[in-house]
């Protein structure tokens, strides 16, 4: 895809000031290009640490090819960049460790992550991924405020858990997957056990 | 005007037909056709009221002069050589003039063939909205299969059946199709699992017979996609009430919230319904199905289904997030939310208690009537768990486990209150305590305790003496109590700041009981049973007793061995006689010469352990250890004396 027609994220104009700023050129795992200032990269510590590992110029920018971000696909980088956007220049917050956190959704932010929960789940792994402290907070509270008022059923339901037989049979499986002999170790153990052997070796 | 005399200006010329359609296009019309065995009568509606009736009937019994023969003034009458052809043209006739929302058609079982009826109907355009067959009584089960077999094979229509027989052993199917039965009393269970309709209506004359746990079971099997797929709304009802809990037994529900009503709004019936004040079900497929059980006013109950089709819950895969994402979420609920989510599988119960190890969560507990675990987290987030005794009457209440105890009912008052439900409120509290014991870093803060005919106190002592772990602030409210467990409450060494407004027998006395380090701060109202000897040691730090028995002598005694220092953790005693006529010279016999003493006139304010005394107006002994106490008189409005504060030593006071 050529830059020209590359989805640019929208970006309040007013809020750009008047000296050049640098604008990097990433590419989601679906080809899809995006232009993200200075400024709103820095809210991602991956990111911040990338480019400035990178070291590109202006020039750089526009002539070397977008920078590839293989995890993340381009309706979940779009919002990623989006919220960048929204918030650059925003100091990142420092975790007091208090529990339970305390966490505003501004109304930006809520308008943003009125998507599909398929979305959502998205969205958490790339803020994640990108290290963005802010925008992990918000949706993991979004999705955290979808407990209120359930009940362990109604739960098990909303976050898709395992009730407490296939929790169970999970763990029985993950087991034997993992060691194939020691459940044979185990069955032989049983059948001696039957057999009324009181030692095993 | 009548529907006839329209129909008949509507003949004058395409003008007048043209006016009166533009006329009448705003009015919504009913048409009814009724097929017995001699003619095919089409009535018009408006309103419930009969506008016209319009027949069909057969060539031999027309007049010489004309096709069509006047009746009455609203009836008129077609002729034709084939009758099912004259009644689609008329049907046809009518509905370009009439515009009409319902069109029914009602067929009596006795005309020879239903099934060339039925035929009929289907070849009429527009569609019929419903269709009605009236089964007499005593026919045949060969005849009722017919007649049930050849509705089946109606498209797109309502289908009433209205019959009072009934042959439970005919197989009926009704896939796909709208099935609205009036006289439902031979519908059971297993009918309700074989059939396959899109709308089911059961029993709005005569109710089906099933049982409270057979529609429960019904419920569940559809709620597990195990019966047809087809339905969408259903409605059964029962010529009684229902037992709320019954029906909704196991399932899983949540309230309809206002911006998810809807009404039904397809199919024309069960038009007036709403989902409002039902209760939301997910079903195993995803697809959201509601629910209402309604028990009316005349003694008749209705099971309500409806399922859009359109509503598909979309689950978060909470457990595929990554590790840190997954903590933010945790860390981030409240603690009810967390507390639920932590009875959902032992995998999440251990994340809930790793992630919120870090913080610590205040417990207070209020016993009066019912019992309230109140979780005040630092950030002054706060939830309630209410341990409430068990109605007579308990409707729509979920159940669930909690530690050891099983099906246990609640509701949730607001998303920050839990109510639950138990027989036994200490069985209750003690499962309760230990759940969120074990899951959140508690500091016991504050026991309240007020004496109530509802609750076994003597339990109440047993459980709070049990618990075992020491309690920051504890309150016994008033009322007489029984000397063994008054006994079991002081004896507890876990009661850091503890007061008591308990009065216990007259006669009550402990004489191995001493305060201890263990009671570092107690206020006892109804002291009456302390004697010296209980007071010959004290670990305390602060004491304030009340209504105490003892004589000036007593007093006196204490007080100089107070001031030996033999107390070394007491900092503040308050002691208040039960009389008036306590002679303040014989308390201080020794102490100090009261009439050359010093008064100390400045406020001196005692802020530890919580207490903001002022102390004033007190006076100064010196110890046997060389520091300073102060000694702080308490009078009535009439100078008589009523108890005395000592402050040891007064370098406590600022």
């Amino acid at each position: 895809m050529s830059v020209e027609n590359a989805p640019v994220v929208d970006v309040d104009e007013a809020a750009i000031p008047v000296e050049k700023k640098m604008y990097y050129r990433f590419e989601s795992n679906d080809k899809k290009e995006f232009r993200v200032s200075e400024l709103a990269i820095q809210q991602s510590e991956t990111l911040n640490r990338l480019v400035e590992a990178m070291g590109y110029t202006s020039e750089d920018v526009e002539n070397k090819p977008a920078i590839a971000i293989e995890n993340i696909d381009g309706k979940t980088l779009k919002l990623v960049f989006q919220w960048c956007e929204h918030h650059k220049g925003e100091a990142i917050p420092v975790d007091d460790g208090s529990v339970p956190k305390i966490v505003e959704i501004p109304e930006f932010d809520a308008k943003l992550m009125d998507i599909d929960n398929g979305l959502l789940f998205k969205l958490i792994w790339a803020a994640d991924y990108l290290n963005i402290v802010q925008l992990l907070n918000v949706s993991c509270k979004k999705v955290a405020n979808m407990a209120q008022g359930k009940t362990p059923a109604q739960l098990r339901r909303v976050y898709l858990l395992p009730s407490d037989e296939e929790d169970e049979a999970a763990k029985r499986a993950a087991q034997e997957a993992q060691d194939p002999r020691a459940r044979e170790v185990e069955e032989e153990f049983e059948e001696r056990k039957r057999q009324g052997g009181n030692s095993f070796f | 005007m009548g529907a006839v005399q329209m129909y008949l200006i509507s003949l004058c010329s395409s003008k007048m037909k043209r006016l009166l359609k533009k006329y009448i296009s705003q009015i919504n019309f009913d048409l009814q056709i009724e097929i017995d065995e001699s003619s095919a009568p089409f009535i018009i509606r408006l309103n419930d009221d009969d506008l016209g009736f319009f027949f069909v009937e057969s060539l031999q019994q027309q007049c010489p002069h004309t096709d069509k023969q006047l009746g009455s003034f609203n009836e008129l009458t077609f002729f034709g050589s084939d009758v099912f052809h004259g009644a689609t043209k008329t049907y046809e006739t009518l509905l370009d003039l009439f515009p009409c929302q319902g069109r029914t058609c009602i067929a009596e079982d006795v005309c020879d063939d239903i099934q060339k009826v039925i035929e009929w109907t289907n070849t009429l355009s527009p569609e019929l909205t419903d269709f009605t067959v009236e089964i007499q009584d005593n026919v045949t089960e060969d005849h009722y299969s017919y007649v049930i077999k050849s509705l089946e094979q109606l498209h797109s229509v309502n289908i009433h059946l209205n019959s009072k027989q009934y042959f439970s052993t005919v197989d009926i199917d009704m896939k796909g199709k709208r099935f609205l039965v009036y006289h439902a009393e031979w519908v059971t269970l297993d009918h309700l699992l074989k059939f396959d309709g899109v709308v089911m209506c059961f029993g709005s004359s005569l109710g089906v017979k099933m049982t409270d746990k057979e529609m429960n079971t019904f419920l569940k099997t559809y709620i597990q996609n195990e019966t047809s797929g087809n339905l969408e709304y259903m409605s059964l009802a029962v010529d009684r009430h229902m037992d709320k809990n019954a029906v909704l037994d196991g399932l899983v529900w949540s309230e309809v919230e206002e911006e998810d009503v809807r009404m039904i709004g397809k199919y024309g019936v069960l038009h007036d319904e709403t989902n409002k004040n039902g209760l939301r079900i997910v079903m195993k497929n995803r697809e959201i199905c509601y629910v209402r059980v309604i028990n009316c006013k005349d003694g008749r109950g209705v099971l309500l289904i409806f399922n859009w089709k359109d509503e598909v819950f979309k689950p978060f895969p909470l457990l595929r997030l990554p590790y840190v994402a997954l903590q933010h979420v945790i860390k981030s609920m409240k603690l009810m939310g967390a507390f639920n989510l932590s009875l959902c599988s032992p995998t999440l119960r251990h994340f809930v208690k790793f992630f919120f190890k870090s913080g610590t969560i205040k417990l207070l507990i209020d016993i009066t009537g019912y019992i309230v675990f109140r979780l005040k987290a630092s950030n002054e987030s706060l939830c309630l768990f209410e341990i409430c005794k068990h109605p007579e009457i308990l409707e729509r209440c979920m159940k669930m486990k909690i530690g050891n105890a099983s099906r246990i009912p609640l509701d949730y008052h607001d998303s920050r209150v839990l109510r639950t439900f138990w027989r036994d409120l200490i069985k209750g509290a003690t499962e309760v305590y230990t759940q969120i014991s074990e899951l959140f870093n508690i500091h016991f803060e504050n026991l309240i305790v007020k004496k109530n005919d509802t609750i076994d106190y003597g339990s109440v002592v047993d459980w709070i003496t049990g618990i075992n772990v020491p309690i920051k602030d504890v309150h016994f409210g008033r009322g007489t109590v029984d000397d063994t467990l008054y006994s079991q409450i002081i004896n507890s060494k876990n009661f850091q700041k503890c007061i008591i407004h308990q009065t216990p027998s007259e006669n009550f006395k402990s004489p191995e009981f001493r305060f201890t380090d263990a009671h570092v701060n107690w206020e006892v109202y109804n002291a009456h049973w302390i004697t010296l000897e209980n007071l010959s040691d004290i670990g305390s730090s602060c004491l304030i007793l009340k209504n105490l028995r003892l004589t000036n002598q007593e007093v006196n005694l204490f007080l100089r061995t107070l001031i030996t220092g033999k107390f070394p953790n007491l900092e503040m005693i308050e002691i208040r006689l039960n009389r008036r006529d306590i002679s303040q010279t014989a308390i201080m016999d020794g102490i100090t010469d009261l009439e050359n003493a010093e008064v100390n006139r400045d406020v001196r304010p005692f802020h530890r352990y919580g207490w903001r005394l002022n102390v004033e107006n007190s006076v100064d002994v010196r110890m046997a250890t060389g520091e300073t106490c102060s000694f702080l008189f308490h009078n009535d409005e009439n100078g008589l004396l009523l108890g005395i504060t000592v402050v040891i030593p007064n370098s406590n006071l600022f």
